[in-house]
């Protein structure tokens, strides 16, 4: 008599269930039609799905006169394509396809789709701390590589090693649980908008499309800001190790050979650091960094350019990212640099 | 294996349907102490051999206490148990603390270090269950609890897998007599407990985890920020730590009653308190009431005159530091409350009225508008307490010295910077955060107005509580942070 009250007990909780069942099949309705149809995710992520847009819009004709600029937050606020194309031949256009994070390991969930656009040229601005990357690739990227197949099925063995166990089995996942793990790109939206909103120079105009001139800061962080950025950054630059340097290297590897076989123009960019921050670098890392990239360049008969102390410090905005004079000395640095291979090829 | 993951759900849901399907009492404890070892082997496996031993040694002391004839005997039994138990303790939490502070001291001194550190892994959980094993014998001692003669109570008692992480710390007088009686699943006790387990798994993942990543971010490089920022930190601090445990609290006590158990509570709206006095009446009420049973009362508590009594609360509330973790700020935290409590003690000894009850009664009389007056006396009273207990929260988080100093100076003395942008701050989501503070506020005067959500809940009509559980579950699914988190309290 217990066992069966017991269970009655248990059973009389039908409606917990129901509700819990009532609650997924909302989420997944809810999270269809506004993460899929309408696309509501934080501005540096929805960045990434219009890159890939952009990216399958120029599989045409004309598409291999095209430069494409492929980097982090420093490439977004550090480079315009507008002022970069006046130093280009005629038939020549450039854009800015950096990401927040963009780094080379990051980069190569979206060779396929620069494959498919085969521009003339891939640039690739690489901080210096990315080339010592180990850290996982963020679970939001990852999911939307998935959900959208950035990388088709056939695709995804050749960049196996490149990834870890974790980030490769994630990529492999269902789309189903893809939209499941994109829960928290509603908050994460919410955040990113009211902090846009808060700030004097709003950054998300037209963001997430413009491949020209993405944004760059009309004002320069509070010395106390800056100087605490350029602390986080020079203990950044004292923990980077030589040992540390094989993923972020072989990344590099990766999408150089990947592009370069498709008959694509690499360029490897070693991206302006802040001189204050660069202080404490141990040299014969930096060296020992330098050469790889050097010698991956010249295996692939790719053109590196070391722009590293281009900028003085009055130049960045913050520890990192360059401010308006910054910007165009470094666009107009690439765009001499560059131009001079489009020339070669008319 | 957290209480917020499927392999918890998956443990109790076995644990209910074994305990419904079995109909003996004493197959149904071995069922629950099996999953309660299960759970705590979870963590780590090695560890389980700990708590069979501190359960053995209570068990066998408890009975020897009450069989002894003599006093001398009873005390023998009684301080070689707790002396075990506070050995396991002191040498799995503080020995490394203990010699790395003596090796400074001998470093200074010129000696360099005299004892080795060893590599020790902080077993979980074993403040909490250490505590609630010393409280046995006592009890027995003191003639309050007559000695168990079943083993799979005593190690049940010790080991109940609810509260057996982050308390809430079990009084043998409470829950021993619980399990003379046969479990039943009863359904007003099944909804009961989910009650409580939804209201603190809100706690927990809509508030505490979003606070969690802008006070670590504020507070892992605190200098160079200002004030506006760490009093911020702090507030977020203070609302994660609240929200961490009392949600953990809100779900063992959930847990254990489906099960049938009643568990304490351990938190009653801390952060209402309007004097430091009835902040320790109401904040992590299991290990206030045990220090104060089991600690302060033996060592004198009030009855011997002014000093002694400050002695003992300083020496209770510096262990109170020192039983949160092995580190100094913690240890200072504690003698920090003591101060409180000891200033409080002496400017209510007038009017027998605390120091800051006394400023509410100052503003009721100084407002002609009564009414009005006693509102924004007992306000001001509010502000002023937990402004001090805010300031606990700082030395409680900060472990480095200099950096507690800094964020100490900006939080007392406000240096109106309001130049914010630029900290680095972006990838914790600050403005979620401010939203999580509303949140709660929100969330905390209701719960305080209806007498508990919990309980607001179990008197609500079959419609409106399956419209809240959807609402509640769609926005648990949707806000729930991808990363997974642990309690603040389980490092305890």
């Amino acid at each position: 008599m217990r066992i069966r009250d017991n269970f009655k007990s248990i059973l009389l909780l039908y409606d917990i269930i129901a509700a819990i069942a009532v609650a997924l099949l909302l989420y997944y309705i809810a999270y269809y039609v506004v993460i899929d149809k309408f696309q509501i995710m934080p501005v540096s992520w929805g960045r990434i799905v219009e890159i890939k847009k952009f990216l399958d819009s120029k599989i045409s004709s004309e598409s291999h006169k095209n430069i494409f600029i492929f980097g982090s937050s420093t490439t977004i606020e550090g480079l315009d394509c507008n002022r970069l194309d006046e130093f280009l031949p005629e038939n020549f256009a450039s854009y800015n396809l950096a990401w927040t994070g963009g780094s080379p390991h990051q980069l190569l969930l979206i060779l396929p789709a620069v494959n498919a656009a085969k521009p003339y040229m891939a640039v690739l601005c690489v901080d210096y701390w990315s080339l010592f990357e180990d850290s996982r690739i963020p679970s939001e990227l990852l999911n939307i590589v998935g959900w959208w197949q950035f990388i088709p099925q056939s695709e995804l063995e050749y960049f196996s090693s490149n990834f870890n166990k974790e980030e490769f089995d994630e990529l492999k996942e269902s789309r189903f649980l893809h939209l499941w793990q994109m829960r928290s790109f509603l908050p994460e939206t919410l955040e990113a908008y009211v902090r846009e909103f808060s700030r004097p120079d709003l950054r998300y105009d037209g963001y997430r499309t413009n491949f020209k001139a993405p944004w760059v800061r009309t004002k320069v962080v509070s010395p106390t800001a800056m100087e605490k950025d350029i602390e986080k950054f020079r203990r950044l630059a004292t923990s980077l190790k030589t040992d540390d340097m094989q993923r972020g290297i072989d990344a590099l590897g990766s999408i150089v050979s990947y592009v370069s076989q498709n008959g694509i123009k690499v360029t490897i960019v070693l991206s302006p650091f802040n001189p204050k921050a660069a202080e404490s670098i141990d040299k014969n890392t930096m060296n020992c960094a330098i050469e790889a990239v050097s010698e991956l360049a010249k295996k692939h008969s790719a053109i590196f350019i070391n722009q590293f102390a281009l900028l003085s410090p009055d130049q960045f905005a913050d520890g990192a990212h360059a401010f308006e004079p910054g910007r165009i000395i470094w666009t107009e640095a690439l765009g001499q640099a560059i131009s001079k291979e489009c020339k070669t090829q008319e | 294996m957290l209480f917020q993951t499927p392999e918890f759900l998956l443990l109790m849901l076995s644990v209910m349907l074994a305990v419904a399907m079995i109909r003996g009492g004493t197959l149904q404890i071995i069922i629950l102490l099996l999953a309660s070892y299960l759970f705590y082997m979870s963590w780590d496996p090695s560890f389980i051999f700990l708590i069979i031993f501190s359960t053995l040694s209570v068990y066998i002391a408890a009975l020897a206490i009450e069989r002894s004839q003599q006093k001398h005997w009873r005390v023998f039994w009684l301080i070689l148990s707790c002396t075990v138990n506070l050995t396991i303790l002191g040498f799995f939490k503080y020995y490394n603390f203990f010699v790395d502070s003596l090796n400074q001291a001998f470093t200074v001194l010129g000696a360099g270090s005299i004892l080795p550190l060893l590599k020790i892994t902080l077993p979980v959980g074993i403040s909490f269950y250490t505590f609630q094993s010393l409280g046995y014998p006592v009890d027995v001692f003191r003639g309050v609890k007559k000695a168990e003669r079943s083993l799979l109570h005593v190690a049940l008692y010790v080991a109940f897998f609810p509260n057996l992480l982050s308390g809430p710390i079990l009084r043998s007088t409470e829950f021993l007599p619980q399990l003379k009686n046969v479990v039943e699943l009863r359904h007003d006790n099944l909804r009961r407990g989910f009650h409580l387990f939804l209201v603190g798994l809100v706690k927990k993942v809509l508030i505490a985890d979003y606070l969690a990543p802008i006070s670590n971010q504020i507070f892992s490089s605190p200098k160079g920020l200002p004030s506006v920022l760490i009093w911020f930190g702090t507030l977020a601090f203070s609302l994660q730590i609240f929200c961490d445990f009392s949600g953990y609290t809100d779900m063992a006590r959930g847990v254990a009653q489906m099960l049938g158990f009643n568990v304490p509570i351990n938190f009653n709206y801390p952060y209402a308190a309007r004097s430091i006095t009835e902040f320790w009446r109401r904040w992590h009420i299991s290990l206030s009431s045990w220090l104060r049973d089991y600690l302060y009362i033996p060592l004198g508590g009030s009855r011997g005159g002014n000093v002694k009594t400050y002695r003992n609360l300083m020496v209770t509330m510096g262990l109170c530091g020192l039983w949160h973790g092995a580190s100094w700020n913690f240890i200072l935290w504690g003698f920090y409350q003591g101060v409180l409590l000891v200033i409080e003690r002496i400017t209510g000894k007038a009017k027998q009225k605390t120091f800051a009850e006394k400023m509410a009664a100052a503003s009721e009389a100084s407002e002609t508008n009564k009414g009005a007056g006693g509102l924004i006396g007992k306000l001001m009273a509010l502000i002023f307490t937990q402004y001090l207990v805010f300031l606990g929260w700082l030395i409680f988080r900060i472990v480095k010295w200099d950096d507690m100093i800094y964020c100490i100076r900006k939080y007392v003395i406000f240096d109106f910077n309001f130049d914010i942008s630029a900290f680095g701050l972006g990838g914790a989501n600050p403005f979620i955060a401010i939203f999580a503070m509303f949140f709660f506020v929100l969330f905390h005067i209701f719960s305080y107005r209806i007498g508990g959500i919990a309980n607001q809940l179990d008197r609500l009509r079959w419609p409106e509580r399956n419209l809240v559980y959807v609402m509640t579950v769609f926005a648990l699914i949707t806000l729930w942070p991808t990363g997974r988190t642990s309690f603040i309290y389980f490092q305890f």
